[in-house]
């Protein structure tokens, strides 16, 4: 008898033993068939005893306090899952990623057509704008370009400048801008590929973007070539 | 399992998912259970609310630890609704915890032992009745060892203080009055009982 608990299994059933105490009869338990199912036992009594109290309705305080609780950790979970999921991502889909393997792209095809073939025109001015400057950095047989200009006031909200690209003497739209102050540079495109068109001109829009140029608010007009 | 632990046990399974309203449920069937014991324990309706509080806190935290097969949901909440009572009791008696007990969490891990099968309403009240018959056929001397070991957490050395007792004493009370409860409570046993 001596290697059992029995004097101790009661008090363990109850809760009543010392940290120490209850440590040692776990461990004779974890040995021991006839003890562990004499406890279960115990245990099964003492347990009943939780039923021997009159139920009292909680206040509505109560669970609004619980349930703030429980929002404020949903809601915490939650913030940490889209974290956990944003990491979980693969770095390859990730938007960031995506927009600089696009644009590294880009350069690399932009630098497959070559430097050499790189075209650069100086818009001569027409209009009363002095000082201001306007340049073009082509590649022929593509539809895109850097326009860069200097020296255009910005504009209200409803004008605009306007590119446009010119066929046999027609006019055909490119981009709208609205000037700033110092250098702007910006990614034009044109309808077609730029090998396609004689001519480049600016011209002041006052009702803003137009489908036909205001020939009277013309700034710049010069060949490509 | 009755119809009631059934349920509990198909909320449990919610509940581990963070299904808030799950724990609603679980909360409107059995919070005046958790209270009635813990306002019993405590004597105090505020700190009593403070624990039913902290009780369904953990049920949502602690709900994967929970397990049907070994008991009913009430059963464990009412032990957790218990061992927080009981450590505030300790604590107020100005011991820490680890003085006596291992904390709460700790001994939530060793719950559910119980096979009987109790928590179903329709008899909840027979129950509590079958329990305070047997309590009060104890001795007195039995029965207060239980009450202050069990409801008022003191442990078998203070129960042997504070009586004036010897430990040896105190050990053959419990081992008595537990083998009464145990015979007055016996036809509460599930079929599924050991």
């Amino acid at each position: 008898m001596e290697s059992h608990v029995d004097e101790l299994i009661e008090a363990y059933a109850l809760d009543a033993l010392t940290a120490t105490e209850r440590a040692e009869v776990e461990r004779h338990l974890s040995g021991c068939e006839r003890c562990r199912a004499q406890t279960a036992k115990l245990s099964a009594a003492v347990q009943v005893l939780l039923q021997d109290s009159e139920p009292v309705t909680p206040s509505p305080q109560l669970k609004q306090r619980l349930f703030a609780r429980i929002d404020a950790d949903l809601a915490r979970r939650q913030v940490l899952q889209r974290e956990t999921q944003a990491q979980r991502t693969p770095w390859w889909s990730r938007p960031l990623v995506r927009f600089a393997f696009v644009a590294a792209l880009l350069v690399v095809m932009l630098g497959a057509f070559g430097w050499a073939q790189r075209h650069e025109v100086q818009l001569p001015l027409t209009g009363s704008s002095q000082g201001a400057q306007a340049r073009l950095v082509m590649w022929p047989s593509l539809s895109i370009a850097l326009l860069t200009v200097q020296g255009l006031s910005p504009l209200p909200a409803e004008q605009t400048y306007e590119l446009w690209f010119l066929r046999d003497g027609q006019p055909h739209r490119a981009n709208c801008f609205n000037g700033a102050a110092g250098t702007q540079t910006l990614l034009v495109r044109a309808p077609q590929t730029l090998a396609n068109f004689q001519q480049a001109g600016i011209t002041h829009e006052p009702n803003g973007c137009s489908e036909q140029p205001n020939l009277a608010g013309l700034l710049f007009l010069g060949p490509l070539n | 399992m009755s119809d009631i632990q059934t349920q509990d046990a198909e909320l449990m399974a919610r509940v581990r998912r963070q299904d808030r309203s799950a724990l609603e449920a679980l909360y409107e069937r059995h919070a005046r259970y958790a209270l009635g014991l813990a306002t019993k324990l405590l004597n105090e309706r505020a700190v009593a609310e403070e624990v039913v509080q902290e009780a369904f806190w953990r049920v949502w935290h602690n709900a994967a630890t929970f397990d049907a097969s070994k008991g009913h949901f009430l059963t464990w909440l009412l032990s957790v609704v218990r061992h927080l009572a009981i450590d505030e009791l300790r604590r107020r008696r100005g011991k820490t915890t680890r003085d006596i007990m291992d904390t709460a969490d700790e001994r939530l891990q060793q719950e559910l032992v119980s096979p009987l099968d109790v928590g179903e309403q329709a008899w909840a009240n027979l129950l509590k009745g079958k329990v305070q018959a047997a309590m009060t056929q104890l001795p007195d001397a039995q029965r207060k060892v239980i009450e202050l070991a069990y409801f008022e957490g003191l442990s078998h050395h203070e129960i042997s203080l504070k009586l004036a007792e010897p430990l040896g004493t105190v050990h053959t009370r419990m081992r008595l009055g537990l083998s009464k409860l145990r015979e007055a409570l016996s036809d509460l046993r599930s079929p599924t009982a050991s």
